[in-house]
């Protein structure tokens, strides 16, 4: 395990420990960037500070972190950004989903479909116990 | 061995044969099935950012399974990273570990950070011998295999070495897997989320080339992955159907090898309100 590779674990709304101090500018983790080839912004583009926007924008393919020869931790970097920046409103209801339920799509009739096909039921979280995990923040405002 | 099986959300909602089929594999190789009673989203993707907090669902599960003396297996490439991801937490002297159990600890739990959790690619992997010795029936089909990226990276996380694991346990099915350029390419599911035709585009683009590599099946091992290149087929392929191209899951192509003739196992989902695509998901059945 390189634990330069892990983000930042101590808490909760500091800066990651080494994001974007090493960074050499190479580009390689902008070459290797799904999203960025697609013509959105990604964390990368606020990395090498094109974009002010785009750490939602990630569809978590980790290449940009391979490829990265001074293990930069965009990971915590993108977390940092993303607290700051709104979520996208597409996102917004499967977040709500989660923070309120702790399931981010919707399961009604689920075991019945289980049932027909031999699996044992499943029992969703109950509200109560999601709102302790995240500190009474279900049914936030997202 | 105990193991419990972890479907994540995406599975369970819609992919009920990929986990059966998971199930029954597992069993043959020798695992005893462990419930979880509970299910608890993984904190996915879309939570880190959002509250910090995100940890403390990953390592609800986590907790339930340590209690259970069991440990996991996933069947989702998101899930995997985050579950991994928390467990590193639990391996140095962080603080957000005590900050994690406190929490926990109002709900009567918790977690030592003993539970080893892997994806199913790594299990079956790790016993490729095992299963080239189960293999009953030699499929005859081309298939191209779409790697699951949050399975396999950061390597620092997922600690897999090989790159090319999917495919290892393949080649001891004995099965015909073409190469092509995409393969390592991210599928493009997790766009979905925030630029819908980006996803679409970028899930065409890999069933494209497989196709055009020669492919007649494309295996997959995640259920973002499945949503996308299965079940959204119509919406990709929607001017030109003859392009489409059957997708299945790891588990419901080494079922099938093993001997499993369970119709349950390769039923389309009828309640997702997205129409099956590609009929069989063994559709190399004929
Ligand atoms: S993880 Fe996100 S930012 Fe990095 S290469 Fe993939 S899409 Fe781009
Ligand atoms: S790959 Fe790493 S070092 Fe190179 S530009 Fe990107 S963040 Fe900087």
């Amino acid at each position: 395990m390189n634990p330069k590779k892990i983000s930042n674990p101590e808490p909760m709304n500091s800066e990651p420990v080494n994001a974007y101090g090493e960074c050499i500018e190479c580009g390689q983790c902008v070459e290797s960037c799904l999203v960025l080839r697609g013509g959105e912004t990604s964390i990368v583009s606020e990395l090498n500070k094109t974009a002010d926007t785009g750490a939602w924008n990630c569809v978590n393919c980790w290449k940009c972190i391979e490829v990265c020869p001074q293990d930069v931790d965009i990971y915590g970097f993108m977390m940092a950004r993303r607290r700051k920046e709104d979520i996208p409103s597409t996102m917004r209801q499967s977040v709500k989903n989660i923070m309120g339920k702790g399931c981010s799509i919707y399961l009604r009739g689920i075991n019945e479909i289980r049932e027909a096909d031999g699996l044992s039921p499943i029992k969703l979280i109950e509200k109560h116990k999601v709102k302790t995990l995240l500190g009474g923040h279900a049914q936030p405002e997202v | 061995m105990k193991i419990a099986i972890y479907p994540g959300c995406m599975v369970l909602a819609r992919f009920q044969e990929y986990e059966l089929a998971s199930r029954k594999v597992l069993e043959q190789l020798g695992y005893e099935i462990v419930e979880l009673g509970e299910f608890c989203c993984c904190g996915a993707s879309l939570l880190p950012g959002v509250t910090d907090n995100w940890v403390n669902l990953t390592a609800y599960t986590l907790a339930l399974a340590e209690k259970a003396g069991t440990d996991i297996v996933t069947l989702c490439g998101n899930c995997t990273n985050n579950f991994k991801r928390v467990n590193s937490y639990f391996e140095g002297d962080h603080k957000v570990r005590d900050e994690i159990n406190s929490t926990l600890g109002k709900l009567d739990l918790v977690y030592g950070g003993s539970v080893k959790v892997n994806h199913l690619i790594e299990v079956l992997y790790g016993k490729r011998e095992q299963v080239a010795g189960l293999v009953k029936r030699k499929i005859d089909a081309r298939v191209a295999v779409s790697h699951p990226c949050q399975v396999l990276r950061p390597k620092g996380i997922t600690g897999i070495e090989d790159p090319n694991a999917f495919r290892r346990i393949l080649e001891v099915l004995r099965l015909d897997i073409i190469d092509y350029p995409e393969e390592h390419e991210c599928c493009g599911a997790t766009a979905l989320l925030f630029n819908e035709k980006m996803g679409i585009r970028q899930g065409r683009s890999k069933l494209e080339s497989c196709k055009a590599h020669g492919a007649n099946l494309v295996i997959a091992a995640c259920g973002n992955c499945l949503f996308l290149l299965d079940r959204l087929q119509n919406k990709i392929f929607k001017e030109n159907k003859e392009l489409k191209i059957p997708v299945t899951a790891l588990s419901q192509l080494v079922a099938f090898s093993f001997g499993f003739d369970d119709k349950s196992l390769s039923k389309p989902f009828t309640g997702s309100k997205v129409p099956r695509s590609t009929g069989s998901p063994t559709g190399f059945r004929g």
